[in-house]
């Protein structure tokens, strides 16, 4: 899938979702997290994901906090208490939305 | 890779000159060490690897600005807006009646004690804000050299620079266009005009000073 246009509308779900399982992460922790996940299917660009850290981080859904690794600044991100509570209507919005497009496109579940 | 003293020595310097705040700076170059190191060894120079990784994750060195510029949007909204609610907070119940005993306490020593004395007590509250981001601005000079400003400090710089220019531009510099004494604010003005313009500058300044503490995490002595 790559950077598909269509994971930009997906994007802070994406993320929300990943810190929910995940605690605390950074930048490049998240893009290879999302790498592992789908076989190297999808990957995130940072100046896809970047942008979208810093909107969440803006509208309260994550905090920030600094450690230093290997003499460098590392910058980590976890969910604030309002991003765990945003995690769960995202997720029923792409629920909703996955549904209404298989209805849509006709699309049937691959069989495994 | 292993990367060495010298490899990360050219990697600061090459964002130093192509990031303007320190957020990003931090951000792309533990990323592109991080990446670096979980890459095998190959014959490939690391000046080449440090290029190859920001041009395809970051679409290129050319990119960061624009990241920045996005990301200072974000965050300077963020911030204006805050101090814009703080502001309405003292027009709203329980700040409110901070507001109107102020407004009352202004409008009645307008009349009461001399206007050179209520001109320093604006002055003073209206430049507050200035005087703490110069105090910021000087501790970072001495205590952090080589780093690059962060943007929360850029705006809140913006933020508490304009009290001071709305003062000059209305209250200092008139006079210096006005032959005579035609025009001395703090003199001539009807006490309801001082109230309201005291009253702007302390809700302005108290509202800087609250987010102010919000962004960098500070706390006055109780």
């Amino acid at each position: 899938m790559s950077t598909s246009p269509l994971l930009k509308g997906t994007l802070q779900t994406i993320i929300l979702k990943l810190l929910e399982d995940n605690d605390q992460m950074y930048g490049y922790e998240i893009t290879q997290k999302v790498k592992e996940l789908t076989a190297g299917e999808m990957k995130l660009t940072e100046g896809a994901l970047y942008p979208a850290l810093h909107k969440l981080e803006a509208d309260g859904l994550l905090e920030t906090f600094n450690e230093i690794v290997d003499n460098r600044v590392r910058k980590y991100y976890r969910l604030t208490e309002q991003g765990g509570q945003e995690v769960t209507s995202k997720l029923q919005e792409a629920q909703a939305f996955i549904e209404q497009l298989q209805a849509v496109l006709n699309l049937k579940p691959q069989a495994l | 890779m292993k990367v060495t003293h010298e490899d990360q020595e050219y990697l600061r310097s090459l964002l130093w000159l192509n990031v303007k705040y320190q957020e990003t700076y931090n951000e792309v170059y533990d990323h592109v060490l991080t990446a670096i190191e979980e890459q095998p060894d190959t014959n490939v120079s690391k000046p080449q690897a440090f290029d190859a990784i920001i041009n395809s994750d970051f679409g290129g060195i050319g990119t960061l600005a624009q990241l920045e510029a996005e990301r200072a949007k974000i965050v300077s909204s963020n911030i204006r807006k805050k101090q814009w609610q703080y502001q309405l907070s003292y027009f709203k119940l329980p700040l409110l009646l901070f507001t109107v005993l102020l407004a009352g306490s202004m409008y009645y020593a307008a009349d009461a004690i001399s206007r050179k004395t209520i001109l320093i007590i604006v002055l003073s509250v209206g430049f507050s804000p200035t005087i703490i981001v110069a105090l910021r601005g000087m501790i970072r000079f001495f205590n952090r050299k080589h780093q690059k400003p962060s943007i929360k400090d850029k705006v809140i710089e913006q933020i508490g620079c304009l009290s001071m220019s709305l003062f000059n531009l209305f209250i200092f510099l008139p006079p210096l266009f006005v032959s005579d004494d035609n025009y001395m604010f703090f003199k001539q003005a009807h006490a309801s005009l001082i109230a309201v313009t005291a009253l702007f500058f302390f809700i302005y300044s108290l509202s800087f000073i609250r987010v102010y503490r919000d962004e960098f995490k500070m706390q006055l002595a109780s």
